[in-house]
């Protein structure tokens, strides 16, 4: 088998005897394996740009970050501030009542309230529930 | 650092809407409008209310009564002018939907709506709001606490079984 320097010492005219001699075969194999290798190489070079792209990317990311991570910081410190010095700022309202026993009766009243529209609730649902057994027994 | 100070700006003015958007929040807004019947009790005032004998509330089935142990604070608001209660009925609805309460109840009796909402975990709710809205009145009312959820799922489901 000749080696690359061996071929590239032939002359123009050696290369073209070779080439017309019917005698020596062609590899089957010889077209695909080309094209195997020029797709392998191809996708090597497209990996290597890929990787330089994000290499590149992955850089200026870190200097993105690394410019914006002071005021980003400021502005989280700054914020948590206001949040804290602004629940403090609300005022706490002051009871309606001083005496317990008024707010008790209070309380009981808005209870009864909330209980009383329960109930209404509960009475609407209840008073349903015949038509809604009449239309699952229909539909059965 | 003009940026800076925008988005600071904005932060802010976010904070600050948060603020307004609790129930807390939404007494503070309305409590001292005239138009507006307000009633506030505090974890203080709840304290000292556990010293008075448990409450039986009316005749009907469903009793609230017994919650009532675990409450910290009371938020009332009842307005009856139709501009203010459509807007205090818009900062109860933003409030409800930001905190993700789950609707309990909804009764739709002779033009009012009442609706009852809960949040706060699988076990515990955490605060318990009740409205009422009527063509041009609203009430707003917010029990903060702990309260137990078997205990308040335990009255209704004893409330329906009278009922049946």
């Amino acid at each position: 088998m000749k080696r690359l320097e061996d071929i590239e010492k032939l002359s123009m005219a050696d290369l073209e005897r070779i080439a017309s001699d019917d005698s020596i075969k062609v590899p089957d194999t010889l077209k695909r394996d080309i094209t195997i290798t020029a797709r392998a190489l191809e996708m090597a070079s497209q990996e290597e740009a890929a990787e330089k792209k994000a290499q590149v990317s992955h850089r200026r990311y870190r200097k993105i970050l690394k410019l914006i991570s002071y005021p980003a910081a400021a502005v989280a410190i700054i914020t948590i501030g206001m949040h804290i010095s602004l629940q403090d700022s609300i005022p706490s309202p002051k009871d309606t009542f001083d005496d317990p026993r008024m707010a008790y009766v209070q309380m009981e009243q808005v209870l009864g309230f909330i209980s009383e529209k329960m109930n209404t609730g509960m009475d609407i649902a209840s008073a349903a529930e015949p038509a809604i057994d009449r239309t699952i027994n229909a539909l059965k | 650092m003009k940026r800076i100070a925008t988005l600071v700006a904005a932060l802010f003015l976010l904070t600050a809407s948060a603020m307004a958007q609790d129930g807390k929040g939404i007494y503070n807004k309305y409590s001292d409008n005239e138009e507006v019947s307000a009633v506030y009790i505090s974890s203080s005032m709840f304290k000292l209310m556990g010293k008075v004998p448990n409450m039986e509330l009316g005749d009907g089935s469903m009793n609230l009564g017994p919650i009532i142990k675990n409450l910290n604070s009371m938020y009332l608001l009842d307005c009856e002018d139709p501009d203010i209660s459509r807007e205090l009925k818009a900062d109860v609805n933003k409030y409800i939907d930001k905190y993700k309460f789950e609707m309990l109840m909804e009764i739709k009796d002779r033009g009012e709506v009442v609706r009852i909402y809960t949040t706060g975990s699988e076990k515990t709710v955490t605060q318990f709001i009740m409205t009422a809205a009527e063509y041009d009145a609203y009430t707003f009312i917010c029990l903060d606490g702990t309260m137990s959820r078997a205990e308040l799922e335990k009255a209704i489901s004893k409330a329906t079984q009278k009922m049946e």
